[in-house]
């Protein structure tokens, strides 16, 4: 798979990541190399999955949480790693003018 | 240095001071943690605070299972009033308030919380050189790496800074790590260990884990940190293990039977790994096993199934990190919001970390989600079925845990593939649920150790760790200490 500069400025985007043009040439060799060995995935049958296959039927049911009260985190130490707080609230830039 | 287990025994009997064990440890940390570079976090004097509460905890009589055991903790585990960064910029300073489940168990418990161990950043890595800290040695040559994600743990033990410590196992990075520092790793079935407070890379492959320099610290330290708890809701319905009581007296390995996987045996394996994992395997038919070679074709296609099924669960949980709730926040005057997620993830995320989120947003981007995404699910279900239909067979899968032994820092940077390849013989384990061990079984000619990988049936620990002591008592290996 041949990842060009338009696609990994196209991902870049996507993942909220804003790269320099020496970043973006080097995660194209990167990208192209590795997605060019899991290009490999084409070869492997996988046709003996029957029709409707789930990933997690084989698993034992969890158990269901008690619907039980119990106390939510202080605000004030869910507040305390915020790079900036307005009173109880995270504050983030404005959003609407 | 004494065990574990024998530290906490003698500790809970009143034969030694909390604050003997301790002492020795935080000197061997002083002297040996800054030149391997093992530990983000450490604090005498919060270790000291520790121990003076364990102490009036003992003269209390309670039980204490790991009674004044100092215990290392990878910094992708929540941990109260610690520091807990993921070994990345991003989280820089970041103190969590509350403690991951494994971490309120080892506190439980009277384990001394020792501090907090180095790891590639957000535990993306194979070498631990994706640390925004500086990468960890390997405590046999400083030169090389110690293996990855969970480096630090790894090296600390080996070193003696620590007699335990936890890590995280999304596609080896416990047993990887363990065999590169020639200790005993395990990587538990999916759903044993509550991944509350840990923080998610792969959350359907990611799995908490303990090091130790032998099974019986192994298996103690799995009985503490197991068993259902409501915060994770993969977490099985199944009470804590019970494996350390009672180890020796399971009767060995006899009548285990034990498949060599002959994908893992082919083509890119050193010569001296090969030759160790052999005569380990020597070592096990004598004490009474089974041996028998089986195929599992499907297992070449764990490396590209993994690394989309890991990368494209890590973009969608490294979305959160975006300068809001916590960790750094990179903006600047008029920048709208957009704009600031960028910055401060542009800023605070590694080159590698970056990569993966790139990688795992192509896989499940529109135009490339069936090729990519749904195609690597579909090969994992195979590799799963493939295991699960061997394990009617055979009751152990070995082969080597990494098909190198520890590489030379930097000699694998500027190659994915090169250093993806080095998670070959873990990945299966980790995209089929089910719970792997690494062995110490041999040293190259370099004196670089060598680790033979155990596998089992989904919640079969038991199995791992019965034939991994008796191929412990059997052998010399996790005796051997690095000199520093």
């Amino acid at each position: 798979m041949k990842i060009d500069a338009e696609l990994v400025k196209h991902i870049a985007n996507l993942a909220h990541l804003e790269l320099t043009s020496d970043e973006v040439t080097y995660y194209e060799t990167q990208l192209s190399k590795v997605l060019g060995y899991v290009a490999m995935l084409d070869q492997m049958p996988t046709d003996s999955l029957e029709e409707g296959w789930r990933d997690d039927t084989h698993r034992a049911a969890m158990p269901e949480r008690q619907d039980a009260e119990a106390p939510s985190l202080d605000p004030e130490l869910a507040l305390a790693a915020a790079p900036q707080r307005t009173g109880t609230a995270f504050q983030v830039p404005r959003i609407i003018d | 240095m004494l065990r574990a287990a024998d530290i906490a025994r003698q500790v809970a009997a009143g034969e030694l001071a909390p604050d003997e064990v301790a002492a020795t440890y935080v000197a061997r940390t002083k002297a040996h943690a800054a030149q391997l570079n093992t530990h983000l976090h450490f604090d005498a004097d919060a270790i000291k605070s520790q121990v003076e509460a364990l102490a009036k905890r003992v003269k209390a009589k309670e039980a204490l299972p790991l009674a004044g055991v100092p215990v290392l903790v990878k910094d992708n585990i929540a941990t109260r009033g610690m520091p807990t960064t993921c070994a990345s910029k991003i989280l820089a300073g970041y103190v969590p308030p509350y403690d991951a489940h494994v971490v309120e168990r080892l506190r439980a418990a009277g384990a001394i919380i020792f501090g907090k161990t180095n790891c590639d950043e957000f535990a993306m890595g194979s070498s631990n050189e994706n640390s925004a800290y500086g990468p960890v040695k390997n405590p046999w040559d400083l030169t090389r790496v110690p293996g990855g994600s969970s480096g630090g743990s790894a090296a600390a033990v080996a070193a003696s800074l620590a007699p335990l410590a936890l890590g995280s196992d999304t596609g080896g990075s416990i047993r990887q790590p363990a065999a590169l520092c020639g200790i005993f790793g395990l990587k538990p079935t999916y759903g044993r260990v509550s991944r509350y407070g840990l923080v998610a890379y792969g959350s359907s492959l990611d799995a908490i884990g303990p090091f130790a320099r032998n099974v019986e610290d192994l298996a103690l330290l799995t009985d503490v940190i197991s068993g259902h708890d409501a915060r994770d809701a993969t977490s099985a319905a199944r009470p804590p293990t019970q494996y350390q009581a009672g180890l020796a007296a399971r009767g060995g390995a006899k009548g285990i039977k034990i498949g060599l996987v002959k994908e893992f045996f082919a083509e890119g394996l050193d010569a001296a790994t090969r030759e160790h994992v052999m005569a380990a395997v020597k070592v096990l038919e004598g004490l009474g096993t089974q041996v028998v070679e089986v195929s599992l074709p499907s297992l070449v296609y764990s490396t590209p199934a993994y690394y989309m099924i890991a990368t494209a669960e890590a973009s969608s949980n490294l979305a959160r990190y975006d300068g809001v709730r916590y960790g750094a926040r990179v903006q600047e005057p008029g920048q709208s919001l957009k704009q600031m997620y960028r910055r401060t993830r542009s800023k605070g995320f590694g080159r590698e970390v970056k990569q993966r989120i790139m990688l795992g947003t192509f896989a499940l981007s529109s135009g490339y989600y069936d090729a990519y995404y749904a195609k690597a699910g579909r090969a994992r279900e195979v590799i799963r079925r493939e295991l699960a239909d061997v394990f009617t067979k055979v009751d152990l899968l070995v082969s080597p845990t990494s098909p190198t032994t520890a590489f030379k820092l930097g000699e694998k940077t500027q190659d994915p593939l090169a250093m993806y390849l080095s998670d070959i013989c873990t990945l299966a384990a980790n995209l089929a649920g089910i719970p792997a061990l690494s062995v110490p079984c041999g040293f190259d000619h370099l004196g670089l150790p060598i680790g033979m990988q155990f596998m089992a049936r989904e919640w079969g620990e038991e199995t791992l760790l019965k034939g991994a002591y008796a191929y412990e008592q059997a052998s010399k290996w996790h005796d051997a200490q690095p000199r520093l």
